[in-house]
């Protein structure tokens, strides 16, 4: 227990084991030497330089490549958080809609009108790649639905999405934020 | 040998951070975020999912939706902590053959290490799509208070995932390491974890790179969760109390209050106050309604106040455990997301006394952490600590006294950077390379640190010759300088050793110094450059005008020469701005020149030498390409 609450940086035998630095000898070692044994030791050292050197060499070429491609993914989906909250807009058009359709059904032309305005929030988003995603009626799928309730639905088979509850989005086939859904249970 | 990859296996989220470059970085998963819930689910498709993906699908499938499976790991299923959990979770918490707490999905039995191992493997695989190789060594942390079965089974669920586990290390000692406490000499540091459900406070002792855990306390039900929550009662009793309407028996509307009153909350850490505008909430025969609600960080510490009281006893308990008094802890660290809130850090200052340690994330600061012991395993931090950087920039005097960096400060070293200069006087055969150390734009406010002589350079006009400057500093922080006549291949240089620095109060006060003087150095070096411009204007249409003078009437050179006294005149005042007017006014005038002299040279192609040789500073704008120091720049660093 007590060893629990230890924590070293260095000198356990799993580390020493896996360390490729040769132990440096003492002086008084050295001197004693043979001098072929310290050109072996050299030599050692030179190799081991050499492996340090190229791994140094291939982690920045792969350094160089992973940087390349998270440039590319920021400026693909470096505008998600903004969207995300943009969405937040988008629920409220949608639910006006809704609730005007329910409650005002007569006023057609103040309804056109929001539709209208939702359809230009749907297009623009589109043009930067971000889609709808399709619930209502599908097989419910955890990558691109969350599920906010069950209802057991008379003829709707097991695991169907029955209503959305929030619009899901995707941006560049990524999911930008599930669609919110009831699911047939 | 590979990476080795530092895990923070949490009871709700997990996270991932590898060394890159000698620095700490946290993996993004495969669905970009850099947390992943410690989430399994089975579904009746018999398919695995682990992660966001499993969260989502909780609620149609709970009783196989496996969570905070870190609260039974490595207990005995008798274990009062299990048998609690086991009245909570929606899922079937039952006794594995050997005793141990396990789970039932379906008719199979999984131990609780297999279903970690699951949430292992997916940052594995994710982590090994993001470095493009294979990872097969791992660091995890746990709980400084798990015991040794808590740990060996910690390790056999990476073991399970295909690790090999290098270190199981204390989630507390790992975020000491991430603000790099292990540098420091013998201290006394109190981790506070205020995270999304538990709370805890460990008190360590460091010195001589082992760290120990004096005492451990805390609280396995307190968190981020009940301040969420407080928000939301409170905003569904004042919604009640306005419409009458009671929010919390519908679920959607929960679920966006839940939202909104997270949302309310980050922001209440960085501002006084907040809005939460939820339209359309719900709605009744009246017609809709909506939540808009003002929330005041004040209001909003009161709501929690005796929340955030809960954390006062766990952490006297841990200081008396420990056997020390508040103020002999030396520093504070923050882990946890919560911690971002004001009035948990006043808290902390309330208790310990003192600043608590900011700047790295809160919820990444305990992967961050194993990152490093990965690193300090694999050699690799010791590495880094081989590489030094300059502490200040290194360069030369240009013409006016101006400091022409060559290497900016905070380069790794070794480096070498060479650029091209050239001369400020026609038939200058000699150049004075002065070396600098320093911040401040004028060579003298720095430190000269040597100066040669390069000469013999052959008779040529100003602005001609090339002469070579290269600075290197090897892996010893020695500094080499050498100046190169490309016409010739005549060299000098020069050995800075690193006795010939300065001490680290020194880099300190020169950067300081430079901050302090920023403003009045930027005139004075925008002063020099509108001399050195101005001057070289000067030489460049005295030439053309020797030259091609009589190719234009008396009336526009009389103009020229007019301006170019002004221009004269001007250089001798301290006043930048009469200056640039004065180069302006005989940029303009000279242009005719300029245009006699072009369409000469196209027409009759016989002057192009002589045109090509003034450079464009007889027509064009006379800051683009004229010499402005005695050693003009030609060409950028060789690469």
């Amino acid at each position: 227990m007590d060893e629990n609450k230890r924590d070293t940086m260095h000198g356990t035998e799993e580390m020493t084991e896996q360390s490729a630095v040769p132990q440096t000898e003492s002086k008084e070692g050295r001197e004693t030497k043979e001098p072929c044994g310290d050109i072996k030791e050299i030599k050692a050292q030179l190799d081991e330089y050499k492996d340090r050197c190229l791994r140094a060499y291939a982690e920045m070429d792969n350094m160089r490549k992973r940087l390349a491609r998270e440039r590319q993914d920021i400026v693909k989906y470096g505008t998600e958080k903004l969207l995300k909250d943009f969405l937040l807009v988008y629920d409220a058009i949608e639910k006006s809609i809704h609730t005007a359709e329910e409650m005002h059904p007569e006023d057609e032309q103040f309804i056109q009108g929001l539709r209208m305005t939702e359809k230009l929030f749907l297009e623009t988003l589109k043009k930067h790649q971000v889609e709808p995603i399709e619930a209502e009626n599908m097989p419910f799928d955890p990558r691109y639905h969350e599920a906010m309730m069950q209802v057991t639905e008379g003829n709707m088979p097991k695991g169907m999405v029955v209503k959305e509850l929030e619009k899901g989005f995707t941006v560049h086939d990524r999911l930008l934020r599930p669609a919110k859904v009831a699911v047939s249970g | 040998m590979g990476k080795i990859l530092g895990i923070d296996l949490g009871t709700t989220f997990s996270c991932m951070s590898i060394m890159e470059g000698g620095e700490p970085k946290v993996i993004s998963n495969a669905e970009g975020a850099r947390t992943t819930p410690s989430v399994v689910a089975f579904t009746s498709s018999g398919e695995r999912l682990v992660g966001q993906v499993a969260r989502r699908q909780a609620i149609t499938n709970s009783e196989n939706t496996l969570f905070a499976i870190k609260r039974l790991i490595g207990r005995r299923f008798e274990d009062p902590e299990v048998q609690k959990d086991k009245q909570i979770v929606p899922f079937k918490i039952v006794r594995a053959d050997n005793g141990d707490a396990a789970v039932q999905v379906g008719d199979r039995k999984y131990a609780a290490p297999e279903i970690s191992a699951m949430v292992l493997q997916k940052l594995k695989m994710d982590a090994e799509a993001y470095l493009g190789e294979k990872i097969d060594e791992a660091v995890i942390t746990v709980p400084a208070y798990f015991n040794d079965s808590q740990r060996q089974a910690t390790k056999d669920a990476g073991k399970i995932a295909g690790f090999e586990v290098k270190r199981i290390i204390n989630e507390p000692t790992a975020a000491a390491l991430a603000y790099g406490l292990d540098r420091k000499k013998e201290e006394k540091v109190a981790v506070f974890d205020f995270g999304g459900g538990t709370f805890d406070i460990s008190i360590l002792e460091i010195g001589d790179g082992v760290f120990e855990v004096k005492s451990t306390n805390g609280d396995t039900h307190l968190g981020g969760e009940d301040i969420d929550n407080r928000i939301i009662d409170y905003l569904v009793s004042e919604f009640r109390k306005e419409t009458g309407v009671d929010l919390s028996k519908d679920r959607m509307a929960l679920q966006r209050l839940k939202e909104g009153a997270e949302r309310a909350k980050i922001e209440l850490s960085s501002m006084m106050e907040t809005e939460i505008n939820l339209p359309f909430i719900t709605a009744d025969q009246t017609g809709p309604k909506h939540l808009n609600m003002k929330l005041t960080r004040a209001k909003l510490e009161s709501l929690v106040d005796d929340i955030i009281a809960r954390v006062d006893g766990p952490c006297r308990k841990a200081l008396s455990d420990a056997g020390l008094s508040a103020n002999e802890i030396d520093e504070v660290i923050l882990v946890g997301g919560q911690t971002r809130m004001p009035k948990i850090q006043q808290k902390v200052r309330e208790l310990f006394g003192k600043e608590p340690h900011k700047g790295v994330n809160p919820d990444e600061v305990v992967a961050i952490g194993a990152a490093i012991q990965a690193g300090v395993l694999g050699g690799e931090v010791k590495d880094v600590l081989l590489l030094d950087v300059t502490p200040l920039s290194l360069g030369i005097e240009t013409l006016g006294g101006v400091f022409t960096k060559i290497i900016e400060r905070n380069t790794t070293i070794p480096t070498k950077k060479t650029q091209v200069f050239s001369t400020a006087e026609d038939n200058q055969n000699a150049v004075t390379i002065r070396v600098f150390q320093g911040e401040r734009p004028m060579a003298n406010d720095n430190k000269l640190l040597g100066q040669f002589d390069l000469v013999g350079i052959p008779a040529a006009p100003r602005g001609i010759p090339q002469i070579e400057v290269s600075f290197d500093i090897d892996a010893n922080g020695i500094l080499h300088v050498s100046a190169k006549d490309k016409a010739t291949g005549k060299e000098q240089s020069i050995k800075i050793t690193s006795s010939s620095g300065l001490s680290e109060q020194d880099i300190n006060r020169m950067i300081r110094e430079a901050e302090e003087h920023e403003t009045e150095d930027k005139r004075r070096q925008a002063m020099v450059e509108a001399k050195n411009r101005a001057d070289s204007l000067v030489y460049t249409t005295e030439k053309t005008l020797k030259e091609h003078g009589d190719k234009v009437d008396a009336q526009t050179r009389a103009s020229i020469e007019n301006a170019m006294a002004d221009l004269k005149d001007a250089i001798k005042s301290d006043d930048v701005d009469l200056i640039n007017r004065k180069i302006e006014a005989l940029t303009s005038a000279s242009h005719k020149l300029a245009e006699v002299i072009y369409s000469q040279a196209a027409s009759g192609g016989e002057a192009q030498g002589g045109a090509q040789g003034q450079g464009p500073g007889a027509g064009k704008r006379p800051d683009e390409d004229v010499v402005d120091a005695e050693f003009e720049e030609v060409k950028g660093d060789k690469r």
